[in-house]
């Protein structure tokens, strides 16, 4: 005689049957962890994997490049929305999104003063911050799949440079690596692209703070008509504080920030 | 005189209230949240471990606005030194970067083309695209600069491939570059260069142009899709501009036959049905909410500025605009502090509602200067109050007249709080002292405000009169008040009903406001903005009626005009 549990599994439609309801969830719970985890770990482990099941490595600028590039772009995406930092500090808060404050001033009727004057440069160093574990760990993953294969293997770590460029974003790690085997392969730098017009959207965003700090706001409509593909939404607070929200039509990313410059008080006067 | 010298004096106070709100007492380099050089009212807002300063910020070395040089980013950013991360790259400049000889703009040849920039941002360019830069900085327009640049020749950049002669559009720097033929001004297609790169029916949209283009069996874009030049070699051959292309200046939108979009225009290249390929010119043109057409570009308002004239509680005032096919909304000010104006049909634009000093105005040249506010006369049936003994001055006939300067468009604020501060203004000033410009003041022997309730004064007027007549008969007590009032409350004549007191019933110790001046200071009232009873944006009631206003120890509320109402 089959136990109940053996029947379940080999009878769909007692599955679907009231009787051992609680006993079917639970496995059916069970199988979903497993599930879930499974993905989780092929995620974490994705280059890796890959590179086990294909048989052979690839090389190693691939290698860390499909290692990479999805973390940069990750990290660029979060902290666009924030206004170019991923935990701002000093912020206003629009559809519950914390969004830094790029140009502020607490008074009535003053100009802003610009908070962060190289946007683009903090940005890079908040990306590079952002993915250091992941860079290391992708070069430790390399070097350990390239002994397994047999191959003597030199790592030295080197700077490291996130640069926002038109149409991209470029990783470039100064990391030395030679790997000998019955040849001799050397790399001494190894450069990660990623497709992302961020650069595009940061300059206009300076553009747009020049004008808040300079005459305490700034007309979207002008880069509209100048640039097609670009969206900008201007959206204001109850303080009479700004966020600017651009968005490149095509591809959707956005970069968000806001400003307080120029406000009227409430009681209509300056 | 007197009254003069104490308005005088309240106009004085009120702006120095004004000047005193607006400069922070103290400066933080940091503030507890992270804000660098903020103005703010105390130094418990400050971080500790930054330099904090009793004045400010702009008085300060660290959080006065100087200019911040980032040589890789390419940057001159008006910015405080204490902003100004060495770490990032940045060097700070005490000076404006017009005054700064890397900041200064100047002409910048780049490649084939010519930016109006500062030498910073033109080593940065170069370095970012790669290229090398000539910075000219005694090229003292934009105009002049941009005709300096040189033309970008784009040609046919052809070499041998396993399948034949292949063939790329290129500029004459990439093909060089890659050490392939140049052919400038010749489409892959054309015939004299051999390639198999061959004329097609397909048509392509190219990223960062608005155009459809024919595309070659290579995949090259050819000149700009016109039906008619199909099988046309000569259009096959020469890359000819957008403007010598069909229908040019014009939106072609939706033509299936000519593919010349024109953004200005209100078209851009996108999928649809042609005769030949599946894009054409689409439409970026909206319809609003009342389901009328608007053009790409085109700006209007939510609301005419006429209609704020009567401004409700709520009312708030849109900016509207149409970009690629979407309307997007921009809110003009909070609390009608900025207002959506048409200046031309189509083009429409947010202005501040400049009504703050239209209380102070003594005459009509003063209030109705639309250069420096925007206010209009209210005439009034008011006597009697301070503001009264300085009438206010007709300047075309030189007379004085019964009128107060008033908002032509009343402000809202949040008259819920009337007597809560208003946010980050010190000392405070409160809805309640807004409205209270149009408070009628010491009337008849009385003091009144709209917030506070109407108070007798000693001795004066009515309750002098009643206290005289005190020990009169019963049946000529108010033949007593009556003349008693007659000679000593002249100016109370319009404020309070001429039936009060005698055999009507009444008496001067509960006095009938007069109907007239009622209405008139019910209509000052709600000229000032969100003051007294007005029904909201969407019909509703006020949170008071009138009654609630006009109270006091003798004063009726009987015959006020729509004293129960709350619309």
């Amino acid at each position: 005689m089959r136990n109940s549990s053996t029947r379940d599994f080999a009878c769909l439609s007692c599955i679907l049957t009231p009787r051992n309801r609680s006993g079917q969830v639970t496995i059916f719970i069970i199988i979903g962890i497993i599930i879930v985890s499974l993905g989780v770990l092929i995620y974490s482990f994705y280059p890796q994997i890959k590179s086990a099941l294909s048989g052979e490595a690839k090389n190693p600028p691939d290698y860390i490049q499909s290692c990479i590039e999805d973390e940069i772009k990750d990290a660029a995406e979060e902290l666009s929305i924030h206004g170019g930092d991923f935990n701002p500090e000093f912020y206003s808060t629009f559809n519950n999104i914390q969004i830094k404050n790029l140009c502020y001033t607490a008074l009535y009727c003053d100009l802003c003063k610009i908070q962060q004057p190289q946007l683009q440069s903090h940005i890079e160093k908040e990306i590079l911050t952002k993915i250091d574990d992941k860079i290391t760990s992708c070069f430790a993953s390399l070097e350990s799949s390239y002994k397994k294969k047999g191959y003597t293997v030199s790592l030295k770590p080197g700077e490291k440079q996130i640069s926002l460029l038109p149409s991209r974003i470029e990783g470039t790690f100064n990391y030395s690596l030679t790997l000998t085997k019955e040849d001799t392969q050397k790399y001494d730098s190894f450069t990660v692209i990623v497709n992302n017009n961020l650069y595009e959207l940061v300059t206009i965003a300076k553009n747009i703070l020049d004008w808040e700090a300079s005459l305490g706001n700034s007309d979207v409509r002008v880069y509209m008509t100048l640039y097609p593909n670009i969206k900008i939404e201007k959206k204001l607070l109850s303080d009479g504080t700004k966020i600017y929200i651009i968005t490149d039509r095509n591809s959707g990313n956005k970069f968000e920030f806001a400003s307080r410059s120029l406000v009227l008080s409430p009681a209509g006067y300056c | 005189m007197i009254e003069k010298r104490v308005l005088g004096v309240m106009v004085l106070a009120f702006f120095l209230i004004v000047l005193i709100g607006n400069v922070g007492a103290v400066c933080c380099e940091k503030t507890n949240n992270g804000g660098i050089c903020v103005d703010v009212g105390s130094a418990d807002y400050c971080n500790r471990n930054f330099r904090i300063d009793d004045t400010a910020c702009e008085s300060t070395e660290h959080c006065s606005t100087g200019t911040c040089v980032n040589n890789k980013e390419g940057t001159c950013t008006v910015s405080t030194s204490a902003a100004c991360n060495p770490s990032l790259g940045g060097y700070f400049v005490n000076d404006k970067p017009e005054n700064i000889n890397d900041c200064a703009y100047g002409c910048c040849l780049i490649g084939d083309g010519a930016a109006y920039v500062g030498r910073v941002t033109c080593n940065a360019m170069a370095a970012t695209y790669g290229v090398d830069s000539d910075f000219r900085p005694a090229v003292a327009d934009e105009a002049t600069c941009l005709a300096n640049a040189g033309p970008t020749v784009k040609g046919a950049c052809v070499s041998q491939t396993d399948k034949g002669r292949g063939c790329t559009m290129e500029t004459r720097e990439e093909c060089n570059s890659q050490d392939k033929e140049f052919h400038a001004g010749l489409l892959c297609s054309a015939p004299q260069l051999g390639t198999i790169c061959t004329m097609t029916e397909r048509t392509i949209c190219v990223e960062g142009k608005n155009e459809v283009y024919f595309v070659d069996d290579c995949g090259n874009p050819a000149n700009v899709y016109d039906a008619s030049k199909i099988d046309d070699v000569a259009y096959w051959t020469e890359i000819k501009e957008p403007e010598e292309s069909c229908n040019a200046g014009e939106s072609n939108v939706n033509s299936a036959d000519c593919g010349n979009c024109n953004y200005l225009f209100g078209s851009t290249c996108g999928e649809g049905t042609a005769s030949h390929g599946d894009y054409i010119c689409r439409d970026l043109g909206c319809v609003d909410k009342d389901g009328a057409r608007r053009e790409h570009g085109e700006s209007w308002c939510s609301q005419p500025i006429a209609d704020f004239e009567n401004a409700k509680p709520g009312d708030l005032s849109y900016l509207l605009y149409c970009y690629d096919g979407e309307v997007q909304w921009e809110l003009c000010g909070n609390e009608r502090t900025g207002l959506c104006k048409e200046d031309n049909p189509g083009e429409a634009n947010c202005i501040p509602n400049r009504w703050q000093a239209c209380a102070f105005q003594n005459d009509s040249n003063g209030c109705l200067d639309t250069d420096k506010r925007d206010c209009r006369i209210e005439y009034t049936s008011l006597t009697n109050s301070s503001r009264d003994s300085i009438l206010f001055l007709d300047s075309n006939t030189g007379s004085r007249i019964k009128a107060t300067c008033v908002p032509k468009y009343p402000p809202g604020f949040n008259f819920w709080k009337s007597d809560t501060a208003i946010l980050g203004v010190r000392p405070v000033l409160t809805p309640s002292q807004v409205c209270g410009f149009a408070s009628a003041n010491a009337a008849a022997g009385y003091t009144v405000g709209l917030f506070t309730n109407w108070r007798a004064v000693e001795e004066k007027c009515f309750a002098k009169c009643i206290t005289d007549c005190e020990d009169w008969l019963e049946a000529l007590k108010g033949t007593c008040q009556q003349a008693c009032f007659a000679k000593d409350c002249k100016d109370s004549e319009s404020f309070a009903s001429t039936d009060y007191g005698g055999g009507g019933g009444k008496n001067l110790e509960m006095v009938d406001l007069n109907g007239t001046w009622v209405t008139g200071q019910q209509g000052l009232c709600k000229s000032f903005g969100d003051c007294g009873v007005k029904p909201n944006y969407f019909g509703g009631d006020s949170y008071n009626a009138w009654k609630d206003f006009f109270v006091g120890a003798n004063i009726s509320i009987e015959n006020i005009p729509g004293a129960n109402s709350h619309q």
